[in-house]
């Protein structure tokens, strides 16, 4: 079980080392993965609305309904900051040894630096040498500290921080009747103090467990051990011996026949190191278990009867309560306690067997079981906001409750059985074990995430299945964490992981067949109510999102689907709603999953089984997606196909009869050419038919209808002018006509009906409380589950924890009573560039950029305000009250607001047929932690410069950037380039002007629809076969002109150097290898990886079990030469090793070594007494040999030396014993003799 | 006799109990100074070391091992030391106290050694009010070892009392303290050594196999509040560790 333990812990630990490098990678990695998860959306986006640019750019609306819109849809983008090491030393921080608050090595800024403390500016402290962890160890006192400061080490210090050594390693110490489970030095301490005085023998086991140990104090043969004058001594031999005593094994210091002066009492005690209770006699001695029966029984008191043999051994509950019989059992349910303490009445003597089992909820468990509590629902990603797990254990009687870590980052899982030795145990067994959340939510930015999310611990695939087109998984903890909602450090975060489940859906609908009215054709059901249940779910699963109850059964709603047709957008049904209301009630039997480590215990060099085969595809989100946009194109063209087919089609029957009542049969001299003349004028006026159709929107039918006029009048406008003039029509011409310009002039009613895409979009938002603090009191209701800061601050937005750390922490409404909504200004500080906030009163500003009344276009646009008091703040374009608000700054109450996006030029929107002046009012409203909110909008007005246009586009940004190190193998390299504003781009190796640049980049982003947050997306390949690298990029605005000439050019190119390393990276050295010798069980190694070439950043991961799950090195970095302590057990292992850089390339290695424990102890070959009467010896190898005369049991070091090498020599003296040892270089002694001499 | 003869008779020999007493301490004062103080130095010193030494590890107990400590958390109105910490999350700690035993022995002898002084100087003082001439020289030692079960003191001063022309030399003060704090010690050892390795102590387990010690552990604002309880001496020590913290949602 122990054994169990330690992997256990050995595993959280790994979760924990392995969760911080995978979270600092997801960080930097997660608004590339969106961005470009964005740009295959918008591609998708564009395939289903190709047909209609109108989708986006509507007249009807305020252009800032929908450009805001996409813009709002980009902030909602994760954007986590990474805190980079160059932002470290920006930052003016690093790594200090002792900050004036008296933490040790903490990252720490030089002012928070105790001035006389070493700091290293831009550093983390696993790196530098003064926070370099050891061993501070004491040998001879056996006593051994890990992860120590050289510096606060005042003994011996070693870089093992686990201290592996041969001397820490704990044995069985035999103190006289009691045994203690530490090391050697230790136990030559408690010998010499608890046992017998400096001369006494140190008896310490090295191949006994604690279990053992603990289970060997109780077969120790015990017995009376008598002294002059009729003293006694219950104790054991060794200790008997030892102290000058007569030992009568078995027998008690009362026994009749040793007639010593220690007489029966009816007196009882508690033996430490033993569960029962004892009578003792008068001398103090223990004697047998107390049983009432035997109390006046003097044969009783004379031998010793064993606990097998004593009263009641057979009880299920160890005698627990017992009043006549103390043979506890603390298994079973019984210790010996104090009668008098506990208050309990007992026959004879002052002790008892005191249960040791617990009741809870009309359970019973046995003392030392533990079992997990929860506020509510576990698993499935319902876990509800303020939620905690609990562990409670049932310590000797009493129910101790163990809150696991708080935000849920730890999670109760509990078994109910274990093995031992084959056996099936019955034993409830809970842990509180770390949460593998960020795993989770990591995996969803990775390439092959969805794959891993299957096995991943504490992860779950959670499927939305809306619609056959609208199909996708997401990777979500099991166990969603919970967020410090109230923490301004931490709400960026929040809001990035909520916004995870930030989605949209285009439901795709077409004209029907007559024009009137339209149908779908994909994605209806996102229309549906069900997609507010699926959404939110997925939103429910990823943290503190969405809508949800709180502990408390309380709900709020923490999302927003909005539909850009402004219809009524779906909501969360009525079942599902009741649904969640029950989630924070108790759930019987249901527990966190014990989840299959395995696999990552293998990887971490622990043990397990072969990792099992990811099965999935990850790829099936985008797949699927773009599955959906083939198919959704698919279904759109197949139906314009089926019209104009059964136009012509039509047309077709339709000719014949005309074509025969025309009269061919009475012209039957009519040449084929003048037929074909007849049909070619048929031709062209369906063609002008349709054209008329297509113009007026006309529906399928009125397209059949004009088509088929058209050809009427133009089989008749041929005719005329083959056959005839006007006025030797014949009648049946002119009906003909006529017939035509009816079927076209019927036709063109049948127009078609909007039948515009609708676009839905779900925003997950982070989950917060309830308004006000009317049950804040609740959290300190429970003093079994205490309140704390989190668990206060889901029950109300104004709830707070106060007194903290005080006997008096509660939680309160901060300000009762408060009806005074937030005052709102703005935050000068928060804005960058040149703009400016004028003419400031108390309901709003103006923005303006310096010198200018408006601010130029495409200029990012900062919105920052401040509210005297936390509050979430949200606008809009019109006039709409709070709550129908469509933007805000973030669904968290804090004092600052900002937030910034660009404008487009006005005459670009005029051109593009929106009606849009440049001038721009938005609305501002802000709510209190109470609800109150202001009665008045705050205002911000500002406008853009409006054209003509006579700037170039700029480029604001590249990827990779200018100067970055690309793959060495790379021949060609994807780039991808950010504009200001929607352009062409051009590449070349030489600053030639845009039009005689040749190389064009895809720019698939349209005018108000920018895909990413810093403007518009132009990518492409540029060829990469030399170190460096050089390439100019040139632009050109407004594509949607056909004049070119009224387009701007970049007049200078935008400078790209991509750099390739001059070697690709390498490992060029691992270590350990081969066999390594060992003394010990669990052996301290330290992995190193050297590594070389390739780009400036090098990292490197590791693993026991296969390159398919690596595990990052801690200490690795910019650094060439990679190190990982590591501890592990004996044996052979295979280890992977795989360095990338920041190109991406990786090399792999692999190597194998083999960890060997040397454990034969030096034996004597040879031993022989000369006539002299020296007893000579030979050793099998090297060693050190000394001896005692009394006995085997003798500290090595104290006793006489023989010599050291294959040759020893003792002046022996007849007659005596000679206990001899020998210690080999490696350091093996047995615990027992190596041989045992007398000298004749 | 009648029975008011007999009520009368127990009267009197009930005053003349209470006469007896009264004379008795008003002609020999008061116990200790029937009995001074300085007539077994040893023991006076002893008990006057030993009350020092009482405060001093109730102290100890009480933070973490310090007699003033300086890093602490606060729960409920009480002060936690830390002893291992580590301020980055998700990283396992520092042991800030290595070689416990050494510093709390440190912090024991330099928190009591005025006291210990103190007690020696009183020595000298009763022995000069019961006539002695008393002189001392060389350095006074003090040391404190900190053993299973109890505390050796070792207290050393060379003290001569002289009387009407005999003089007696007191040098050796030595003496024991019985407490368990040396078990406690080993116990936090454990706790600060898995802590440090694997981020958790399994005392669950650890009190089974040891039912004397009740462990309790308490989880705030991502640092670990330990109670060791030995249960027979009812001595408990508390302290703080920070290793492997969460960050709250990130």
């Amino acid at each position: 079980m122990e054994y169990n333990k330690k992997i256990i812990a050995n595993f959280e630990l790994m979760i924990i080392l392995v969760s911080i490098f995978s979270f600092a990678y997801m960080m930097g990695e997660l608004e590339k993965n969106f961005n470009e998860f964005e740009e295959k959306y918008n591609e998708i986006l564009k395939e289903n609305s190709g047909q209609s640019n109108k989708f986006y750019l509507k007249n009807n609306l305020n252009i800032f309904d929908q450009f805001s819109n996409l813009i709002f849809e980009k902030l909602k983008d994760p954007f986590i900051p990474l805190a980079s090491a160059q932002e470290v030393v920006d930052s003016g921080a690093g790594c200090c040894l002792l900050a004036e608050t008296g933490e040790k090595c903490a990252t720490t800024t030089t002012d928070t630096c105790d001035p006389n403390s070493p700091f290293a500016l831009g550093s983390l402290c696993t790196t530098t040498s003064f926070c370099r962890k050891g061993c501070c160890y004491n040998e001879d006192l056996g006593i051994f500290d890990s992860n120590v400061l050289e510096s606060d080490c005042k003994e011996t210090w070693s870089p093992d921080t686990l201290c592996n050594f041969p001397e820490a390693e704990r044995g069985c110490c035999v103190l006289g009747s009691k045994t203690k489970f530490e090391t050697l030095g230790q136990c030559q301490i408690d010998t010499e103090v608890l046992a017998l005085g400096n001369s006494s023998v140190v008896d310490w086991r090295s191949d006994l467990s604690e279990a053992q140990c603990i289970l060997f104090s109780q077969t120790q043969k015990e017995g009376a051990c008598i002294f002059q004058n009729k003293e006694c001594s219950f104790q054991n031999e060794p200790s008997c011996i030892n102290s000058g005593g007569i030992f009568y094994e078995d027998s008690l210091c009362t026994s009749s026949f040793l007639d010593t002066r220690c007489k029966p009492t009816k007196q009882t005690a508690c033996v430490d190191g033993k569960d029962g209770v004892y009578f003792v006699d008068s001398c103090g001695n223990i004697a047998n278990i107390y049983d009432s029966n035997k109390v006046n029984d003097l044969s009783y008191w004379d031998t010793v009867i064993e606990t097998d043999n004593s009263c009641e051994a057979d009880s299920n509950n160890g005698n627990a309560n017992s009043e006549t019989c103390g043979n506890c059992n603390r298994f079973l349910g019984g210790l010996c306690s104090s009668s008098i303490d506990d208050g309990f009445d007992i026959e004879w003597g002052t002790n008892y067997c005191k249960p040791t089992e617990c009741v809870f909820n009309g359970e019973t468990y046995k003392n030392g079981e533990s079992w997990c509590q929860y506020d509510g629902k576990t698993g499935d990603g319902d876990d509800v906001p303020g939620s905690r797990h609990w562990k409670y254990v049932c310590n000797q009687g009493e129910v101790d409750i163990e809150p696991c870590a708080d935000y849920r980052n730890q999670i109760c899982i509990q078994q109910t059985t274990f093995d031992y030795e084959g056996k099936e145990i019955e034993f409830r067994n809970a842990a509180c074990i770390a949460n593998n959340w960020r795993e989770c939510i990591n995996l969803n930015s990775e390439e092959d995430g969805l794959e891993r999310c299957q096995d991943a611990l504490n992860c779950q695939i959670k499927q939305i299945n809306i619609s056959e087109h609208y199909t996708f998984n997401v990777c979500s903890p099991k166990y969603p964490a919970g967020f410090a909602i109230n923490d301004e450090r931490y709400q960026d975060t929040a809001k990035s992981i909520c916004a995870i489940g930030s989605r949209n859906c285009t439901v795709v609908r077409v004209a029907t067949f007559t024009g009137f009215g339209c149908k779908w054709v994909a994605n209806k059901e996102c229309l549906n109510d069900e997609f507010a249940n699926q959404m939110n779910d997925v939103c429910r699963s990823l943290g503190d999102c969405g809508a949800s109850v709180n502990y408390e059964g309380i709900y709020t709603e923490n999302f927003n689907i909005l539909r850009d047709d402004e219809e009524n957008p779906p909501e969360l049904t009525q079942a599902w709603l009741n649904h969640l209301k029950t989630l924070d009630d108790e759930h019987p039997g249901i527990y966190a999953d014990v989840e299959d480590y395995s696999k990552f215990l293998e990887a971490a060099g622990v043990f397990g089984k072969a990792p099992v085969a990811p099965t999935g595809s990850d790829a099936e989100y985008p797949r699927e997606l773009t599955t959906a946009a083939v198919g959704l194109g698919g279904v759109a063209m197949a139906g314009a196909y089926a019209a104009v087919t059964y136009s012509s089609l039509s047309l077709t029957t339709s000719m014949g009869p005309l074509v025969s009542s025309s009269g061919i049969s009475a012209v039957p001299a009519a040449s084929i050419g003048a037929f074909s003349g007849v049909a070619i004028g048929a031709s062209i006026g369906f063609i002008v038919g349709v054209y008329l159709a297509k113009l007026t929107g006309s529906s399928p039918l009125g397209v059949i209808l004009m088509g088929s006029g058209g050809a009427l009048i133009g089989g008749a406008v041929a005719y005329v002018l083959i056959f005839a003039t006007l006025t030797t029509i014949p009648l049946a011409g002119w009906i003909i006509a006529a017939i035509g310009a009816i079927l076209m002039i019927i036709g063109s009613l049948f127009g078609s009906a909007d039948c515009d895409p609708i676009e839905v979009s779900f925003e997950c938002k982070v989950w917060q409380p309830p308004r006000g603090g009317s049950d804040c009191e609740k959290c300190n209701e429970d003093p079994l589950r205490p309140c704390s800061e989190y668990r206060c601050s889901t029950l109300g937005a104004a709830c707070e924890l106060i007194n903290k750390g005080t006997e008096n922490e509660l939680c309160v409404d901060v300000n009762p009573g408060d009806v005074t909504p937030p005052r709102i200004s703005p935050n000068k500080l928060n804005i960058l560039g040149d703009q400016e906030y004028t003419e400031i009163t108390s309901s709003g500003f103006k923005i303006t950029n310096e010198g200018q009344i408006c601010i130029d276009a495409y200029d990012l646009l900062f919105l920052a305000v401040k509210t005297d008091e936390p509050a979430i703040c949200k606008f809009d374009f019109k006039e709409s009250n709070y709550e129908e608000m469509d933007f805000d700054f973030g669904n968290v109450f804090s004092y600052n607001h900002t937030i910034a996006f660009p404008l487009p030029d006005p005459s670009h929107g005029e051109s593009q047929g929106l009606n849009w002046s440049g001038d721009l009012d938005i609305y501002l409203k802000c709510q209190d932690r109470y609800g109150n909110e202001n009665p008045n909008f705050y205002l911000v007005s500002t406008c853009v410069n409006q054209g003509p246009d006579v700037t170039p586009p700029v480029v604001r940004a590249t990827f990779p950037k200018s100067g970055d190190k690309i793959s060495f193998d790379s021949l060609i390299q994807r780039i991808n380039i950010i504009t200001n504003e929607l352009a062409t781009c051009r590449w070349d190796s030489n600053d030639i002007s845009y039009d005689l640049m040749t190389n064009s980049l895809k720019c698939t982003d349209r005018f108000a629809r920018p895909s990413t947050i810093l403007g518009y997306s132009c990518s492409g390949e540029v060829p990469a076969p030399n170190t460096e690298n050089n390439f100019y990029i040139r632009c050109k605005d407004q594509p949607w002109l056909a004049n070119e000439e009224e387009r701007n050019p970049m007049t200078q190119g935008y400078h790209l150097l991509l750099n390739k390393p001059t070697s690709k990276i390498k490992i060029d050295s691992v270590s350990p290898k081969g066999e390594i010798i060992t003394q010990t069980d669990q052996t301290s190694i330290e992995l190193e990886i050297i590594t070389s070439g390739g780009g400036d950043y090098h990292a490197c991961s590791y693993s026991f079990s296969g390159y398919e799950n690596m595990i990052e090195l801690f200490e690795t970095g910019a650094d060439r030469i990679h190190k990982q302590p590591l501890s592990l057990s004996v044996g052979k292992r295979d280890l992977y090793v795989e360095c990338f850089d920041e190109t991406g390339d990786t090399a792999k290695s692999q190597t194998n070594f083999t960890l060997i424990k040397d454990e034969l102890n030096p034996l004597i070959a040879r031993i022989w007494q000369e006539d002299t009467g020296e007893l000579y010896f030979i050793t099998t190898e090297i060693a050190e040999c000394r001896y005692s005369e009394s006995s085997c049991s003798f500290v090595f070091e104290n006793a006489t030396l023989t010599g050291k090498g294959l040759f020893h020599i003792i002046d022996a003296i007849k007659g005596r014993n000679y206990f001899i040892k020998c210690m080999d270089e490696k350091g093996n002694v047995p615990s027992d003799c190596s041989i045992e001499a007398a000298a004749i | 006799m009648n029975k008011e003869g007999q009520v009368t008779i127990f009267i009197i020999l009930g005053i003349l109990i209470v006469i007896s007493i009264i004379i008795y301490f008003f002609l020999y004062g008061d116990p200790d100074s029937v009995n001074p103080k300085s007539e077994v130095p040893e023991n006076f010193v002893g008990s006057c070391v030993e009350e020092s030494l009482e405060k001093a590890i109730r102290k100890i107990l009480e933070n973490g091992g310090e007699i003033s400590p300086n890093f602490t958390i606060s729960y409920r109105d009480l002060n936690y030391t830390y002893l291992c910490y580590q301020a980055d999350y998700y990283q396992s700690c520092y042991n800030l106290r290595p070689m416990l035993e050494f510093q709390i022995e440190e912090e024991i002898r330099e928190n009591t050694i005025t006291e210990v002084e103190k007690c020696l100087e009183d020595l000298e003082s009763d022995l000069k009010s019961k006539g002695f001439e008393v002189s001392s020289f060389g350095e006074m030692e003090y040391e404190i070892n900190i053993l299973p079960g109890f505390i050796e003191y070792s207290l050393r001063e060379n003290i001569i009392a002289s009387k009407e022309g005999t003089s007696q030399t007191l040098n050796n003060f030595d003496g024991e303290y019985n407490t368990y704090l040396h078990r406690l010690i080993q116990v936090t050892r454990d706790v600060i050594n898995s802590e440090a390795q694997f981020c958790n102590f399994e005392y669950n387990g650890y009190m089974l196999l040891y039912p004397e010690l009740d462990i309790k552990r308490i989880d705030v604002d991502g640092s670990k509040l330990y109670n060791i309880r030995y249960r027979d001496s009812n001595e408990n020590f508390k302290f703080a560790v920070r290793s492997c913290a969460f960050a709250p949602g990130v």
